[in-house]
């Protein structure tokens, strides 16, 4: 006799290394929460690195033999995880494939057409839309009926309505304190709100999510407790777009860890608004247990600062990371090449300012047109050329040529190469 | 970008085309006095990331004091300490560790042409090229088992001898795993024979993501490959640092 649910799903997500999908977690803590679906549906997670061979995440899908697979795309894995997803198909057809993430919810329809073994796209927030599609699933409905998906109806593709975003977060339950998730040391990330209050035109995140939502604190504070208390954890961090969100945010957040940053337990690499933080911000980011904090400028030529309704303020901006050494706290400075209306020059300036501000980390990145996101909506009347296949690169833009563009990629990671050659500079950790 | 200041170790003793006249003879500064400059630099930095001090005018492996004398100056404070040197040294004993541990990040190899027999012809020392490469390769091996951050970069000397084999250099300095490298172009060398050669060096080192900065030329002459003037570090001699 088999003990196997009615429904076998596998979650799968292929990381940066030393990331834990948190992704995952919520599909599975929100589907198992879901009377409808508990004791019916079975999962099994797969949280993988990026570098993996695809190959081998068709052979780890498989071997599990699932009715469900659900892959979480973003634009680094997009390839890796659409070579899988064939696979997978092709040595079992009856397999039913999900995607969902950023890369694809803005593009389903197009994804589809190209991707014939791939069955449907959760759009947007997957929460909520997961479990709906698994429990059509079971009860044998049309999964086109399901709002916020996007599948194939009678051979056609079609897009059922979007589905409103979660009003009360609270309402998902945490992966850690459901079991789902095992926090990692360094690997750990926990979310205290969704959206983003700003609305740069790279970034998915203020667009996609729209206006700020938060969780609760008690449910802040219980997830904080469980991922600082879990042993062996001596290091997370929050994957919220803007740690500072506002000051009495700031003061909640430093409230809560305070107890654990006694204990030497440490966050790594939040993202800040640099320009609000003084000596007072430093000094509470200090008792939380902080060690490096990762910011902009992303770029300081006015042209590409209004293209991507950014705002920056050099002396509030050098002002924020002094703060920040003062408490000892390292700052990571990023600059994006490849924004509209950026000169060669202004990528110039950009290095320049961030050597002179001396931040302790400078990171140079091109810029990916993302689904979804402004530029990409715009890309055309920017005169913006970029890989439309994933991770989409920026190819040349009207005021940076393909050749202009790859020689700042070259000196950018040289000037970068030469800045953390320090005395006391030594590798991170393997 | 980023500054060093140039601190004579000695002189006469950088590696350069053995067809011209014989440099001055090698003669060593003591350590108290470079100690003292090095404190100068330390002390006068004015602003911008430092400060940094990069060791010049003999191939520090030649120094017989170079053990204190890196211990000397990373004591004084510098935040990043480079050298030059002919790269032969580095694969011969604990060479590379030792001065990976003393704090030595940025180490400029200097090579004339980008094979093994036109290079030891011009240097005239057998086995030069071949041991500068091995020492690049066994400064990165080092320094990923220290778990140091080091920076290794080329430098070559462009005179009417060895123009012709520019793009090899920078393609052996780049298979090598140099992050830059820096072509210091002799006045004497004709201008319309070398620009080709030149481009040609630039885009190599594009293609295989390493940046090629080019010392001795105009932004005119350049033309086009003007950007090529920059450099992601700089070293400034002291003197003119200080009169500056």
């Amino acid at each position: 006799m088999s003990d196997r649910p009615d429904l076998t799903v596998a979650l799968v997500a292929m990381n940066w290394p030393s990331y834990q999908s948190l992704a995952l977690g919520y599909l599975s803590a929100y589907s198992l929460a879901d009377q409808r679906l508990a004791g019916r549906v079975g999962f099994v997670t797969m949280d993988l690195n990026s570098d993996m061979d695809p190959w081998w995440v068709a052979y780890r899908v498989i071997r599990k033999e699932p009715d469900v697979v659900a892959l979480s795309v973003m634009c680094w894995n997009a390839r890796s995880i659409c070579m899988a997803c064939r696979i997978i198909k092709q040595a079992r057809p009856d397999t039913f494939i999900i995607v969902g993430g950023p890369e694809v919810g803005p593009i389903a329809e197009e994804w589809l057409e190209s991707r014939p073994h791939i069955d449907a796209i959760v759009r947007g927030e997957g929460e909520e839309t997961f479990a709906e599609l698994l429990h059509t699933r079971l009860k044998g409905g049309k999964p086109w009926r399901v709002e916020g998906v996007t599948c194939r109806r009678e051979g056609e593709i079609y897009s059922a309505p979007d589905r409103p975003l979660i009003a009360d977060l609270d309402s998902i339950p945490s992966p850690y304190l459901s079991g789902q998730i095992v926090a990692r040391h360094g690997a750990a990330y926990i979310e205290t709100y969704r959206g983003c209050p700003y609305n740069c035109a790279y970034c998915y995140e203020g667009k996609g999510y729209g206006k700020v939502r938060h969780f609760s604190p008690e449910r802040v504070a219980a997830d904080i407790e469980m991922v600082a208390s879990t042993p062996g954890v001596g290091e997370f961090s929050f994957i919220d777009s803007v740690f500072n969100l506002n000051k009495e945010h700031l003061q909640r957040i430093t409230t809560m860890l305070e107890p654990y940053a006694h204990q030497g337990k440490r966050l790594h690499t939040i993202e800040v608004d640099i320009e609000r933080i003084g000596p007072e911000e430093a000094a509470m980011l200090k008792r939380a247990g902080v060690g490096s904090v990762e910011t902009g400028p992303q770029t300081v030529g006015s042209g590409a600062l209004q293209a991507c309704s950014r705002r920056f303020d050099s002396e509030r901006f050098r002002a924020g990371v002094e703060a920040c050494k003062a408490e000892g706290i390292t700052v990571e400075c990023d600059l994006i090449v490849g924004l509209p209306n950026d000169t060669f020059g202004d990528f110039l300036d950009g290095l320049e300012f961030v050597l002179d501000v001396d931040p302790g980390i400078i990171q140079f990145s091109t810029l990916h047109v993302l689904p979804g996101t402004g530029l990409w909506e715009h890309a055309e009347e920017l005169g913006l050329v970029y890989n439309s296949c994933p991770p989409h690169e920026i190819i040349q833009t009207p005021t940076l040529d393909f050749a202009d563009l790859r020689r700042a990629e070259v000196l950018g990671s040289a000037v970068t190469a030469h800045y953390r050659a320090r005395v006391d500079g030594s590798a991170p950790p393997a | 970008m980023i500054e060093y200041v140039g601190v004579p170790i000695g002189t006469g003793g950088m590696a350069c085309c053995s067809r011209y006249p014989a440099g001055k003879e090698i003669t060593f500064r003591p350590v108290a006095e470079i100690r003292e400059d090095v404190r100068v630099v330390v002390k006068e930095w004015a602003s911008g990331t430092g400060p940094n001090v990069t060791l010049v005018g003999v191939d520090p492996f030649k120094h017989p004091e170079l053990p204190t004398l890196v211990r000397s100056v990373t004591g004084c404070g510098v935040k990043r300490l480079g050298m030059e040197t002919d790269g032969v040294a580095l694969c011969s004993g604990d060479n590379a560790a030792g001065i990976i541990s003393a704090g030595v990040r940025h180490i400029e190899v200097v090579i004339l042409a980008g094979d093994a027999y036109s290079h030891d012809r011009l240097t005239k020392i057998e086995g030069s090229f071949d041991a500068a490469m091995a020492g690049m390769a066994s400064l990165a091996e080092v320094a990923k088992g220290l778990g140091s951050r080091i920076i290794v970069c080329g430098r070559s000397r462009i005179c009417r001898h060895n123009f012709e084999h520019t793009p090899g250099i920078v393609c052996a300095f780049a298979e090598a795993g140099a992050s830059t490298v820096t072509l210091e172009v002799d006045r004497a060398v004709n201008r319309g024979r070398m620009r080709p050669l030149l481009e040609a060096a630039v885009e190599t080192g594009i293609t295989y993501g390493v940046w090629v900065s080019i010392e001795g030329l105009t932004e005119e002459e350049l033309g086009e490959y003007s950007r090529n003037a920059l450099s992601p570090a700089y070293t400034t001699p002291f003197e003119e640092w200080r009169s500056s």
